[in-house]
């Protein structure tokens, strides 16, 4: 066999799924929301994905046994914040003026700049 | 891994999942009726709570009551329908008329009304018949159903109507037209609509108005006449000035003619449809009749003459309500019986007048005020005439307005319990929406006057896609 599968304990594998579902629901309703507002926010909070996110994200870290270093997914999560932070930026930027566009690319970079920093 | 691991994160799939398919059928609305259930003093994101607070008591175990007019709420809907119907659960005794509108324009603001509760006809112990959505009733039984009465129709004034039309036609015996032109020497600012009669003559007004640009926005100038079956039968336009700002620089006196040829003998109605930037200060025309409907709003005549003439209207109302809303509007109204002091801006003022009989004067010395009249308003006492049929108003009772029938678009509310149920539908192209939100108004007048109110526990909507 040239490759095992990973086995996890079950709490750690349910706090895991708990986790990844909690925190693609949370931006998967969260941009439903700002694209339709009050498409979420009419019936219940869009935070209550984000609570679930942090309490089973809690669980996971304290419950995991060992690490697995997987950079294509940091560069992808930071590509996705950096959008998500200058298409914010860019959206309810307009008092900014002929600073909008400026402050929109460093919002790109933040994420790249921070886990650079982190990395280091 | 275990069974039981495995539903659990299943179960983590399937909530999102579930939820994600619940919020999309709330808003595509498969069904085509999407119903909100509003309880008073509940939150709700569709409908809001009841407002003024100086005109609704605060709710108390889910029960509001509203002690002024008007009393107005917003509802959020959210996405496109074509059709609202609201259901108002309320209790009532001693409001005469409850009606619910909706906003369906501005500038003028307007509302279209409907009727929730009508004590008069509700406790009046005349013969009653219903059918198609109206109600008749008779003094004395004459007719054995509605269809009885429209074909064999009694004399235009033993008939009061609401909220519908009596159509038998009016017609001045003895009226012979005139080329004596009369004016109307009058500043009337923004929206007015009034009625005239044409016999055998040509229908020519001649408006002279300034654009004084006192707020935002261009001031179109639009006059247009209605037949008797409320066809437009003329129109005239003005375009703005060019100045859409608010500088207050004033225009000289701009003119505005409009005649219309070969009408036949009736009743036609006039709308001078513009903004309240637009004072019409003057109108000249051969017609004699002249009456205008529901309001007047008397100008100030600042940068048109130094010494404000103010005006004398004429009306057989039984009250007019009148407000200003500068100090310098401030001034003492005079009927012929008696007056009365506006004395505040922004407050509404009513003149109880002789009502029915003839038309009395009142005499507005500054002008600068809105005038709401249940009847008719005329500048000059040859000018009156009221050629609308009698109309229920909360102010008289049916013995007092001297009819025999009394012929309205009513629906009497259900009763579900202690409690009255009324539902009333608007189709939304007539809804003025405002950042996706409807605004829907209590009216009750002569509620504050009789000291009355009336209890609301719920407003329910169902929206049709």
């Amino acid at each position: 066999m040239i490759w095992k599968p990973k086995t996890l304990r079950p709490l750690e594998a349910i706090a895991r799924t708990g986790f990844l579902v909690s925190a693609t629901s949370y931006v998967v309703f969260w941009v439903m929301d700002l694209a339709i507002p009050g498409f979420v926010s009419r019936y219940f909070s869009v935070h209550l994905f984000l609570l679930s996110a942090i309490m089973l994200g809690l669980a996971w870290a304290s419950l995991v046994r060992e690490y697995e270093e997987r950079p294509w997914i940091h560069t992808a999560l930071c590509l996705a914040l950096g959008l998500l932070a200058a298409v914010l930026v860019w959206k309810t930027g307009e008092e900014l003026e002929g600073y909008r566009f400026l402050i929109s690319v460093i919002a790109l970079l933040v994420p790249s700049i921070v886990y650079s920093l982190m990395k280091d | 891994m275990t069974i039981l691991t495995r539903l659990i994160q299943l179960l983590f799939f399937i909530v999102p999942i579930l939820l994600f398919g619940w919020l999309a059928v709330q808003w595509f609305v498969p069904s085509g009726t999407f119903f909100v259930a509003h309880t008073v003093g509940d939150a709700s994101p569709f409908i809001d709570e009841l407002q003024p607070s100086a005109r609704v008591l605060p709710p108390e175990d889910g029960v509001q009551a509203v002690v002024g007019d008007p009393a107005f709420f917003f509802v959020h809907p959210h996405r496109d329908f074509e059709r609202v119907a609201l259901e108002v659960w309320f209790q009532n005794d001693a409001v005469p008329i409850v009606e619910l509108g909706v906003l369906s324009s501005v500038n003028p603001e307007s509302y279209t009304l409907l009727a929730v509760h009508n004590l008069l006809i509700d406790a009046s112990p005349w013969e009653r018949l219903e059918g198609g959505g109206l109600v008749l009733l008779q003094r004395e039984k004459t007719y054995d159903s509605i269809a009885a009465f429209f074909a064999d129709p009694p004399a235009r004034d033993a008939v009061a109507s609401y909220r519908t039309a009596f159509d038998v036609p009016y017609r001045l015996p003895g009226y012979a037209p005139t080329s004596r032109v009369q004016t109307l020497d009058v500043s009337l600012r923004g929206h007015h609509e009034f009625k005239t009669y044409i016999k055998d003559e040509t229908l020519a007004f001649t408006f002279r108005y300034m654009d004084m640009n006192r707020e935002d926005g261009a001031d179109v100038v639009r006059v247009t006449v209605f037949n008797e079956s409320g066809q437009p039968v003329a129109e005239v336009r003005a375009k703005d000035d060019g100045n859409a700002t608010d500088d207050a620089a004033a225009t000289g006196l701009l003119t505005l003619a409009l005649t219309a040829q070969g009408l036949t003998e009736g009743v036609y109605k006039v709308v001078m449809d513009t903004t309240r930037d637009v004072f019409f200060r003057s109108i000249e025309t051969p017609q004699q009749k002249i009456a205008f409907v529901g309001s007047v709003f008397v100008g100030d005549e600042v940068g048109y003459r130094e010494k404000p003439r103010g005006a004398t209207l004429w009306t057989e109302a039984a009250r007019v309500r009148l407000q200003t809303r500068h100090a310098e509007g401030i001034q003492t109204v005079r009927a012929a019986s008696v007056s009365l002091e506006i004395s505040e801006p922004y407050a509404w003022y009513v003149l109880p007048l002789e009502g029915e009989g003839a038309p009395e004067s009142v005499m507005i010395p500054v002008g600068d005020v809105e005038i709401v009249a249940d009847g008719k308003i005329a500048f000059s006492a040859s000018q009156y005439f009221d050629p609308d049929p009698v109309s229920l108003t909360p102010y008289a009772s049916l013995e007092d307005l001297g009819v025999d029938y009394v012929l309205a678009a009513y629906q009497s509310p259900r009763q579900e319990g202690e409690w009255l149920v009324a539902t009333v539908a608007f189709d939304t192209q007539q809804i003025y929406a405002e950042d996706n939100s409807w605004k829907f108004s209590f009216s009750a007048p002569g509620i504050e006057e009789l000291g009355a109110h009336f209890l609301v526990r719920a407003i329910n909507a169902w929206m049709y896609r």
